[in-house]
Order: structure tokens, then C-alpha cells, then sequence
């Protein structure tokens, strides 16, 4: 394979999402060409420094609390007991969260 | 097990739309780390995503009323996240957040340096590369599930990740090089 090639390819290696022939070929090319292998490789450690480095925040109990009073203080409609089971069982719009 | 999730999660809109709070609740909980987690990471500070977290579940709610998403309700929900973060961005600023000075963060030194290197690099990049980044390398949404969250086609996703990961590669090694 040509470098240019590998390059193309470099973000889909990386996510995995090539065929396991093109996998290999790509990673026997990283092990002959030092430019791409470099390549590869910063680009990888530049993702784990991402992940490791980027905050995690968490909602604490009274941020959640807060918001969820303001979303209920919103919609009037909504009630703080439980629904009955046939609630359930209410008809979807179609098409709901699917692609 | 993602259809399963899918279809749970309009069980519990369609709750919602019936009046169910403990539906609310259920989604809310869900999903609020990694909204807040999103909205601090773009806008690089804790008040303002506090804020955008509260906004954002309101905007999605309010749509759930009447309306009839594509794809998942989480990909929905970053989906007004981002499009959040972005007025945020947008609004002028009576005093500069977090320009002056590092970050407070706990933790060991290594781990500060890491995030505030982190941070900065983040920050140095383009929104859009910022956004992709922490979409797709971060949260782990599939190309598919990005592109419907900030409206662009799959291959042009797959294009501004790459381009992505080297500008934010590039300015890491620069954070630490001006470090040394």
C-alpha cells in the first residue's frame, strides 16, 4: 500500500471499522514505513490524553433536584405519583427515537 | 440491546407525555453526568454548563410534547446540548471566565497538568473539531450518531474527526512542549 493510502485509511483504522484483510494490510505497512507508524501512534495517544485528561463532572443531588423542580414547575401537566401500569402501554408516535 | 434501550426510552416519553414525573426522572438521571459533562468540556466551565444542563432537559422535554425524534433519544439530547453550548458561546460576556488563570482542580499534579493541557489544547481548536472530538472519541457516539447531532453527512464527519485528531494531537504537543 501507498502511504497516501494509509493515510486515507489512518481514521477508520483507528475506529476499527475496516475489514480485517484491510486491517492487516495497513498494519504491515505501519510496521515497513516509520512515518506512518508515527502517525498512527500520536494519533492514538493524542485520543487516550483526551479521555484521560477531559473533565467528568457530576450532577450532585441538589443540582439534579433543582433542575427536576424547574422541569416539573414547567409542565403542568406532570404528576409526582406513580402511573398506573396501562400508562405503559400507551400508543408510540411512530417513529420515536428510531432511525 | 440498543433497540431495547430505544424503545424503553420511548416508553418512558410517552410516560411523560401522560403526565409521569418518575418518567422524567428516569431520563434525567440517565443522561445528566454526561450532559454536564459535555456542556462544562465545550464551554470550559462548571457554572455556565450547570446552567445549559437545566435548559437543555427543559428544550428536550418540550419537544417531547409534540415531537417525533431520529435516532436516539441520548443523540437527541446532545443534539440541544450542543446547539445550547453554542448560544452560550455566542452571548457576550460582561467578564472574561477562566481567561486569567488556571482551572481549580483537585487531584495529583500530573493529573492537573494532564487536564489543564488537555484544556487548553481543546480550547485552541475550532468548535466544530471541539465538538467531534468529544462526541465521537469521548461520549463514543458511531459517526452515524454525530453526524445527526451536528447535521452534517457521515463521510464528512469521518473527515472532520481525522482532521480533528491531528489539530488536537498538534496542540497537545505543544502544550507540553511550552511546558518543558
Amino acid at each position: 500500500m501507498k502511504c497516501t493510502e494509509v493515510r486515507d485509511l489512518l481514521g477508520n483504522y483507528m475506529d476499527q471499522e475496516l475489514t480485517e484483510s484491510m486491517m492487516q494490510r495497513i498494519e504491515r505497512h505501519l510496521l515497513r514505513c516509520p512515518a506512518c507508524a508515527y502517525e498512527a501512534r500520536s494519533l492514538e495517544q493524542a485520543r487516550q490524553l483526551l479521555r484521560q485528561g477531559v473533565e467528568t463532572p457530576m450532577v450532585s443531588e441538589q443540582l439534579g433536584e433543582r433542575v427536576l423542580r424547574h422541569i416539573a414547575e414547567h409542565f403542568p401537566h406532570l404528576q409526582t405519583a406513580h402511573q398506573p401500569e396501562e400508562l405503559f402501554s400507551l400508543p408510540l408516535l411512530p417513529g420515536d427515537f428510531e432511525e | 440491546m440498543e433497540n431495547g434501550r430505544e424503545s424503553e426510552e420511548a416508553r418512558l416519553v410517552a410516560r411523560f407525555r401522560a403526565g409521569d414525573m418518575q418518567a422524567v426522572e428516569t431520563l434525567f438521571w440517565r443522561y445528566a453526568d454526561a450532559v454536564l459533562a459535555y456542556a462544562t468540556r465545550l464551554l470550559g466551565n462548571r457554572a455556565d454548563a450547570e446552567e445549559v444542563l437545566s435548559e437543555v432537559f427543559l428544550r428536550a422535554f418540550e419537544g417531547c410534547m409534540g415531537y417525533r425524534a431520529e435516532g436516539t433519544f441520548k443523540a437527541w439530547l446532545f443534539r440541544i446540548a450542543r446547539n445550547c453550548c453554542i448560544d452560550r458561546l455566542r452571548q457576550p460576556r460582561l467578564l472574561p471566565l477562566e481567561d486569567g488563570g488556571e482551572p481549580a482542580w483537585d487531584g495529583d499534579t500530573a493529573e492537573v497538568d494532564l487536564r489543564v493541557a488537555v484544556q487548553r489544547a481543546l480550547k485552541r481548536l475550532p468548535e466544530e473539531y471541539q465538538t467531534v472530538l468529544l462526541l465521537c472519541d469521548v461520549e463514543e457516539f458511531t459517526a452515524k450518531e454525530a453526524a445527526q447531532i451536528i447535521g452534517r453527512s457521515v463521510p464528512s464527519v469521518k473527515g472532520m474527526l481525522y482532521r480533528a485528531r491531528t489539530a488536537l494531537r498538534d496542540a497537545l504537543s505543544e502544550e507540553w512542549g511550552e511546558e518543558t
